[in-house]
């Protein structure tokens, strides 16, 4: 045991123990990014005056569309009962489709860069560790100054798909840190099922690539974090993907 | 005042608000979590900060919230949670002086472990931090002369656990 005769040796020794390593910062800025991006997806990625939280202002956009909605079957109802029971039929269907086409367009996406850039870019000058972290795209201006774009509904919304996604991996990251490879892949297994195109593709392949080495599902010849670094050459998980998968006699050896 | 960005504080102050949620009982596995929801606050509520209070102490009030939400639902879910190793290459300390600091922080983190939520606060922003006690006493809503008396108790207590700790050495 380490002998320290000095309080304040020891407070500093503790302050640096207690401090987050370069993984830790650059892990969670990219979890920061993503639930960020996910706000910002379907709003014009303002927050609200008064900070209130957006997901309240994206309910009460939900709720003046489920008003507006039931206001135009009722009025599709009361025209039925004067044409007759077959002419509302057809008028409830007309309206229920006019007003669903009207408050429901297709869903605008982003483009992948813009889905991803959930802040701007970091300071000119980071501080040291700070930079290891992977460099943020360019920051992506409001689109205030495109035309509006009519709020999804909520279970084609990106940030829902998103949400989903963030949730699936850190139930996987659970699972490993847990040492349960197995159930680690299955919960991806069970992500790829429920999106199957989602944006954090290299966050997938790097928990899957562990999880396979920690699980010993490692093909003979393969080395799977060769792989993932050819695929992702700059990813901040090459180091710990590498770390996780032992090297073995690779294609390379010749074999 | 210039406009402060969520990068800036991010890169300023994340130690800070890591080594704050570790001190304030975030349990290991639920780390990255937390300091992912103290920064997702900090950046809907950015543009409310006046600086009035200092950056640090704006974000530990931030920080004790959600590291108390944490606390009761680790204590709901009573789940063991397993820190994964993962470490990038050490530019810092060779491994003596990790082993040191790993040591010192464990035997800070025990003496916190039998603090209340209060004393808590007041050790990691005055002793650990080493905050001017004015500014800890603005982080606590406590009496200037309130916190240095309180401060000045547990640095003593903290004094007489590390002496105890020497001595079984």
């Amino acid at each position: 045991m380490t002998s320290f005769t000095d309080e304040r040796d020891l407070l500093a020794a503790a302050r640096r123990g207690l401090s987050p390593t370069a993984a830790d910062r650059a892990r969670v800025l990219r979890a920061i990014r993503g639930v960020i991006a996910a706000g910002d997806a379907g709003s014009n990625g303002d927050v609200p005056p008064g900070g209130a939280p957006r997901l309240i202002t994206r309910a009460r956009r939900l709720v003046a569309m489920g008003a507006v909605a039931v206001a135009a079957a009722g009025v599709g109802y009361l025209g039925g009962f004067r044409a007759g029971r077959r002419q509302a039929a057809f008028d409830a269907s007309l309206s229920t489709a006019a007003s669903s086409s009207a408050e429901r367009p297709k869903l605008v996406t982003r483009s992948p860069a813009a889905e991803r850039a959930g802040i701007g870019h970091l300071p000119a000058a980071p501080s040291r560790d700070v930079a290891d972290a992977p460099a943020l795209p360019p920051a992506v201006r409001r689109r205030a100054h495109a035309a509006p774009v009519p709020p999804p509904t909520l279970d084609e919304t990106p940030s829902s798909s998103l949400t989903v996604e963030l949730e699936g991996l850190r139930a996987v990251e659970r699972a490993l840190r847990d040492g349960k490879p197995g159930f680690a892949l299955s919960l991806l297994r069970e992500l790829d099922d429920k999106v199957p195109k989602g944006r954090l593709l290299e966050e997938r392949l790097a928990t899957r690539t562990i999880a396979r080495c920690a699980a010993g599902d490692v093909p003979m010849g393969i080395d799977l974090a060769e792989e993932f670094a050819d695929r992702y050459p700059d990813s901040v998980y090459g180091r710990r993907v590498a770390d996780a998968c032992p090297r073995t006699d690779s294609r390379r050896s010749g074999d | 005042m210039d406009r402060v960005t969520l990068e800036d504080v991010y890169a300023e102050q994340f130690d800070f608000v890591w080594r704050c949620l570790r001190s304030l009982g975030v349990p290991a596995g639920a780390l990255d979590d937390a300091a992912q929801d103290v920064f997702v606050i900090v950046h809907r509520r950015l543009q409310d900060f006046r600086g009035d209070a200092s950056l640090p102490t704006w974000l530990f009030g931030i920080a004790r919230n959600v590291a108390s939400n944490h606390r009761r639902r680790a204590a709901r879910k009573q789940a063991p949670l397993v820190d994964l190793a993962e470490e990038l290459p050490s530019v810092g300390p060779g491994p003596a002086e990790y082993v040191q600091d790993q040591e010192a922080a464990a035997f800070v983190n025990r003496f916190m472990d039998g603090l209340n939520e209060d004393k808590r606060g007041l050790f990691f922003l005055a002793l650990l931090e080493g905050m001017a006690i004015p500014e800890v006493a603005a982080a606590l809503a406590l009496p200037v002369n309130t916190a240095y008396t309180r401060v000045r108790r547990l640095r003593l207590e903290f004094q007489q656990a590390l002496a105890r700790r020497e001595t079984a050495a």
